[in-house]
């Protein structure tokens, strides 16, 4: 298996893109089973890799094709990269099962094979954009996902998701033009594609004082791009009406999934491209940092505003998105760190919280928020699911969502100047607001009901929905216990990078 | 390539890009933005083009009787790049016009800001 586990970051990308074809040509219901297998295989394979690089210790490039480097295409992994490649393609797993009822109810049947087919593409993008070691493949990837991304968005047919795709395609088509800027000036000041070349040029042109202000640029343009993708503010508006107006599943690979490839492009750039040294050094991360904050905020004081149950979880991810911007932007070893740990908090917490807020609003006939109370009372599965990935978000002990804030304040703390009450006041504040909204929901939802009577029958039991529930609260649950685990990985992983 | 013609070629592209990106971004009809998203793409091949061109040397094409010396060819590889990227441009433009087509049937209108608006009232 060590001899083999190589090869499967490209058998998985590959298997992606086979059972995406797969489910464009074969008839309905073939399609979900063939996503559901495929994804397993690929969260299987994914954690052999994470065996070998476990074992072995190793920072692995497998040579794509006949071409060796510096002319042809790469992977590169270790630690870090089968580990976030396996919990998001877990997290897509779990988002197409448990939200295959609702899929179902919204979606025309002859158009579900198209859904999967999509779902399959993300994720091929996402496992790419984890484990390629060439700037320009990350790119053509990326946009594979956003198109594979708007085909998801677009299942639920009405106009405001069609006017939601459109802007969301227009925000992420800035990026990757930012984006795809920044790869060709770095390609015309170094000559060089893959990473480890590049990084080997980018280091010797800095330490040599020479074009300092077009690398600059460079990192300027890379980062905002990238930061336009996930969603940081001040580009956030267009996060709300796409994450909040389609399916729960969808809505669940978006938010949990999407957001994050990108972020994890831009750390593995940060340590194999610029140097930390480069990064930290030309200002980027200051800009990042305060970002970050400004997007907890705004984040938190737009869900505090919103009415809308789905709209409100949907506004908590601007929130969350900037706790990991921040976390970069803190310091290079401790914050990214705690930027990759939240990663992780998030990524396991989102979809369950959109598939669990369908369910209790299907219970209740709306999606007012006003109109929720007692909704856990009635469908207690949803409900603790809900909670429990509420609670590790707003940071409660024991819970995923507490480890990474730990750490982002120790990582503050490390870093000390202005950084330091800076990232322990934003800490303070969000926690505060983040409370507001997502404790005063998850309370809400277990009142007792009160007169009138909820018209709508009980909920029928959903166990594909059961199953996804139980994931996102246990993985919550577990990673908050064994926290210690899933830090040492992580930063074993960015040693290894 | 001599520095002066790569400047120009530099200056032109950035010019292009300020155009598309901003047609992009600031212009309320939807088929001006995706003209605006294509002009920004191909402000990028041009400006990738110009890195791979070496005056004075000709298309790394090896023919029969002549060396397979890299010092009489261009660059490549950003030739490659741009067939891909074009190829990714294509598939954007194509999917942004397919919204568009089922945006128009539904609201008869090209103007993103009432389209915008039509799709609130259309919820309430």
């Amino acid at each position: 298996m060590a001899e083999l586990a190589p090869n499967f970051p490209l058998i998985t990308i590959l298997l992606a893109f086979l059972s995406a074809a797969l489910s464009l040509c074969l008839p309905q219901r073939v399609d979900r089973v063939i996503s559901i297998v495929s994804l397993s295989l690929t969260v299987a394979m994914s954690g052999c890799v994470l065996w070998r690089g476990l074992v072995t210790g190793e920072h692995y490039t497998y040579t794509v094709g006949k071409f060796p480097a510096p002319w042809g295409n790469e992977l590169s992994f270790g630690i870090l990269e089968p580990f976030l490649a396996m919990m998001l393609s877990a997290a897509i797993l779990m988002c197409l099962v448990g939200g295959v009822r609702t899929l179902e109810s919204h979606a025309e049947p002859r158009k579900l094979h198209l859904y999967y087919g999509m779902a399959n593409m993300v994720c091929a993008g996402v496992l790419a954009l984890c484990y390629t070691n060439d700037i320009f493949t990350a790119y053509v990837f990326m946009e594979i996902g956003t198109l594979a991304s708007c085909g998801i968005l677009v299942v639920k047919e009405n106009g405001k998701i069609l006017v939601a795709s459109m802007r969301y395609l227009i925000f992420n088509l800035v990026g990757s033009g930012l984006f795809l800027l920044g790869v060709i000036l770095l390609y015309g000041i170094t000559g060089h594609l893959l990473l480890p070349q590049l990084k080997e040029s980018v280091a010797a042109i800095w330490a040599s004082g020479a074009y300092s202000q077009p690398l600059s640029m460079v990192v300027t343009l890379i980062a905002s791009g990238l930061a336009l993708k996930s969603g940081l503010f001040p580009f956030h508006i267009w996060v709300i009406d796409a994450h909040s107006g389609t399916v729960a599943g969808s809505s669940g690979i978006l938010s949990g999934v999407v957001f994050k490839a990108h972020i994890i492009l831009l750390i593995k750039l940060i340590y194999q491209v610029f140097g930390t040294e480069m990064f930290y050094a030309c200002g980027a991360a200051n800009v990042l940092l305060i970002y970050g904050i400004l997007g907890m905020m705004a984040g938190s004081i737009e869900a505090i505003r919103e009415r809308d149950f789905k709209r409100m979880v949907a506004a908590s991810s601007i929130s969350q998105i900037g706790y990991i911007f921040m976390g970069i932007g803190t310091s290079p070893e401790l914050g990214v760190a705690a930027a990759c740990a939240h990663i992780l908090a998030h990524a396991c917490a989102k979809p369950g919280m959109f598939l669990s807020c369908t369910r209790l609003a299907e219970g209740t006939g709306t999606m007012k928020l006003s109109a929720q109370r007692g909704a856990g009372r009635r469908d207690p599965v949803a409900g603790i699911c809900f909670a429990v990935n509420a609670l590790s978000l707003v940071g409660f002990p024991g819970l995923m969502g507490f480890v990474s804030k730990i750490v982002l304040a120790q990582a503050g703390v490390m870093a000390g100047g202005w950084r330091m009450p800076a990232v322990l006041i934003a800490l303070t504040v969000s926690a505060v607001l983040n409370g507001v909204y997502l404790v005063r929901t998850g309370i809400q939802l277990f009142l007792p009901v009160q007169e009138p009577v909820p018209s709508e029958p009980a909920p029928r039991c959903d166990m594909p929905f059961a199953i996804s529930a139980v994931f996102f609260s246990g993985a919550s649950l577990f990673f908050g216990f064994f926290f210690q685990t899933a830090l040492d990985l992580i930063q074993t992983g960015l040693a290894l990078l | 390539m001599g520095g002066g013609s790569l400047n120009l070629y530099a200056v032109i592209s950035v010019c292009l890009f300020a155009v598309g990106f901003l047609m992009l971004l600031l212009e309320r009809n939807l088929l001006k933005k995706i003209l605006g998203m294509d002009i920004m793409d191909a402000s990028m091949f041009l400006l990738l083009c110009s890195f791979g061109y070496v005056e004075g040397r000709v298309a790394p094409i090896v023919q029969a009787g002549t060396t397979a010396d890299a010092s009489y060819y261009t660059n490549p590889i950003p030739s490659g790049l741009i067939l891909t990227g074009i190829v990714v441009s294509v598939s954007i433009s194509a999917v942004l016009l397919a919204l568009v087509v089922r945006i128009y049937r539904r609201y008869h209108s090209l103007d993103l800001d009432k389209i915008y608006l039509y799709a609130q009232e259309e919820d309430d």
